[in-house]
């Protein structure tokens, strides 16, 4: 097969699929035919993973911020300080439950919340402030913590794309209030649509996150809150209760795989940065969702790759406070050059536990032609 | 109650994961047409949930003020009230003028045309659990949303609805706001605050083989509801069967009134008129507001049934 037929897709789960279908048979019939509940398994299972006294498994990791925010009391009148690089729902769902998200820059290494930009954001209206834990590692929740307490502002942790990481023993998403977690099929724990859930170790929360996620109406019947049609599909459980058995080798594979671009691209610098993991005390778990690097002509390059058979994705394109949608908002106040240089340079290449050796070698051949004869 | 058929789940599942497809793709859009095709409407628009899909329709509508009937489930006061719009109840008739308003119903899936002209001017929003299969020259409502979901009458494996419509307009923008508001040509980019209201691959996989056996559940159905409005209309003290509107209309269940139902061991329909749930206490209607309403909250229950030919049946 010539250089130029070699397709590396974005993303493909065919392989490990293919593989554990007989699992995932055995889990669906289980539901389906002898009355085993996924939801409930896969709550508990998810709450030993990540130490969070309760998971509430719903539709999305979408809903899951709105239910967040809504059972932890955000709402009309409130301020929530949110980075101006990550995905579009970390500031819808501040305005679908009336409150206001506040921009501010992200830090270059980590890609998250810069927690001094985020304090100096903070005024009398600030009720919360929701990190992002960006494609492999965590925000500085230490620093973060500890300004939303001196403050008293809530923590609640965007951590829809933080399964697995952990800093010290303590999983993302439970250093504050709660957090989130995201089962969209690309994930590092991928359900075959959408799925996410709430995570928190306060009893009063989950129990209201529950109520809220289910329309607000108890499972007896009575109509409490007006509240969101988000359940969990049990289907969606079922098959992520068979990925979480091979979980902590994809992460594995995943780390091999960024490895192995680390070595690869490092040698093509300055046009390209590879990412940079900040060292923590106690140290960080890393998982890498999203393989992003910086580089020169980014537009260029996605459109090489894509003749050469390579898929990207470029997260994200614009800062969310360039977003159509949001320009004028009272939140939008700073200054975010990392954001803007971020989105004008960064791109994500394939990144799966599916991808071969050969997959990521054909990637960084591409990249570096594009560099060497350009 | 819920029918399903393992077969075509694990079909479904399996196509998924080999087409490495798993929202708002193909099949969505192959479910989509067939449904605009078997309802006689120009566009339907797959999403998550019936409230879901309800919400989204409401907010592009942007009534001042919504009516929306104090004898029908959660989701349709949860959306009125999602929507922003001033929310006003009304009892079984006559309904309230309004810019929108809403109408819920079973047995009946779709309003009739009587009902149709005591509406609003407005426009009328129909939220239903099936749909009519011969809607030829029968008035329907502006926007119908339909439950696909597991306990609706094209029972779905999961949570999904359609949401059907002549308005080109209406369609485009519940397509935006369904994913987030992103720009349908460019990724991340957001025209508007919409919401994850996305319809799954493998939910439609499985909904576009519910589809196909649809027609031989209809007569299964038709047998059985004529069996029961027997059995029902023998029964000492009342008993009153809903009546279907046309033989053509699919309905997953039976709605029954009759006093004092509780006995019986069946499903109530509603626990309490709308108006008299917490979650809408601050509409400040009291008790006997809707006598209507209240009347059918504590007298009306639904009898499930799974017609000869469904899974289960």
């Amino acid at each position: 097969m010539s250089a130029t037929t070699v397709q590396v897709p974005f993303f493909s789960g065919r392989r490990s699929a293919a593989r554990e279908r007989d699992a995932v048979e055995a889990r669906v019939r289980g539901w389906l035919e002898g009355g085993e509940d996924p939801l409930a398994e896969l709550a508990a299972r998810l709450s030993a993973l990540t130490g969070s006294r309760h998971v509430v498994p719903v539709g999305s990791a979408s809903d899951a911020l709105i239910v967040l925010l809504r059972a932890a009391g955000v709402g009309p009148g409130d301020e929530v300080v949110v980075p101006a690089y990550t995905f579009f729902a970390s500031a819808s769902s501040v305005i679908h439950v009336g409150a206001e998200p506040v921009f501010v820059d992200v830090e270059p290494e980590t890609y998250a919340i810069d927690p001094e930009a985020a304090t100096r954001a903070f005024t009398r209206a600030t009720k919360a402030i929701m990190p992002v834990h960006l494609f492999t590692q965590m925000a500085d929740l230490p620093r973060i913590c500890a300004a939303a307490r001196e403050h008293d502002v809530l923590v609640l942790e965007d951590s829809a794309e933080a399964i697995g990481m952990r800093l010290g023993s303590q999983h993302a998403g439970t250093f504050g209030l709660g957090g989130v977690l995201s089962f969209f099929p690309t994930k590092t724990l991928a359900a075959i649509g959408d799925a996410g859930a709430v995570m928190t170790d306060d009893d009063a929360l989950a129990e209201r996150a529950r109520l809220l996620a289910s329309r607000g109406v108890t499972r007896d019947g009575d109509h409490l809150e007006i509240g969101y049609d988000t359940r969990c599909d049990q289907l969606q459980a079922a098959v992520l209760l068979c990925r979480l058995d091979r979980l902590d080798a994809d992460v594995v594979r995943r780390a091999e795989i960024a490895a192995r671009y680390d070595a690869r691209l490092g040698e093509l610098a300055p046009h390209v940065s590879v990412p940079t993991l900040r060292p923590s005390d106690p140290p960080s778990t890393y998982v890498y969702y999203v393989y992003s690097i910086e580089c020169d002509r980014r537009d260029d390059l996605v459109a090489h790759l894509d003749r050469r058979g390579v898929g990207t994705e470029t997260y994200y394109p614009w800062p969310l406070t360039e977003q159509p949608c949001l320009r004028g908002r009272p939140g939008i106040r700073f200054d975010v050059p990392v954001a803007q240089r971020l989105s004008q340079r960064a791109v994500g290449l394939p990144m799966y536990p599916d991808l071969s050796d050969e997959d990521v070698e054909h990637v960084c051949d591409a990249i570096a032609d594009f560099y060497e004869t350009s | 109650m819920t029918r399903y058929d393992t077969a075509l789940a694990l079909a479904a599942i399996d196509d998924v994961a080999e087409s490495d497809e798993f929202i708002l793709k193909g099949a969505v859009a192959r479910l989509e047409a067939e449904l605009a095709a078997r309802s006689g409407y120009a566009f339907a628009v797959a999403g998550a949930s019936g409230q879901s899909l309800l919400t989204l329709v409401l907010r592009l509508l942007a009534p001042a003020a919504v009516s929306a009937p104090a004898f029908a489930p959660p989701e349709v006061a949860n959306a009125a009230v999602l929507s922003g719009a001033r929310v006003r109840l009304h009892d079984a008739a006559p309904l309230e003028s309004a810019d929108v308003a809403i109408w819920w119903g079973r047995g009946s899936v779709t309003p009739t045309g009587e009902t149709l002209r005591t509406l609003a001017a407005g426009r009328v929003v129909a939220l239903a659990d099936g749909f009519d299969l011969e809607p030829a020259g029968h008035p329907r409502p502006d926007v119908l949303v339909v439950s696909l979901g597991p306990e609706s009458v094209v029972a779905g494996i999961a949570d999904a609805a359609v949401a059907l419509t002549d308005d080109a307009e209406l369609a485009s923008g519940i397509r935006l706001l369904r994913n987030h508001g992103q720009a349908p040509a460019t990724r991340f980019l957001y025209h508007a605050i919409g919401f994850n209201c996305r319809a799954d691959e493998v939910a439609a996989r499985y909904l576009l083989g519910r589809l196909e056996r649809l027609e031989t559940e209809l007569r299964g159905q038709a047998a059985e509801r004529e069996r029961a409005e027997e059995r029902f209309a023998a029964l000492a003290g009342g008993a009153w069967v809903e009546p279907p509107a046309r033989a053509s209309i699919l309905t997953e269940a039976i709605d029954v009134r009759a006093p004092a139902p509780d006995g019986l061991g069946l499903v109530r329909s509603r626990a309490r008129a709308l108006h008299l749930e917490p979650a809408v206490r601050s509409l400040g209607y009291a008790a006997g507001a809707f006598p209507a309403s209240e009347a059918l909250a504590r007298e009306a229950f639904v009898l499930p049934f799974a017609a000869e030919g469904a899974p289960g049946g």
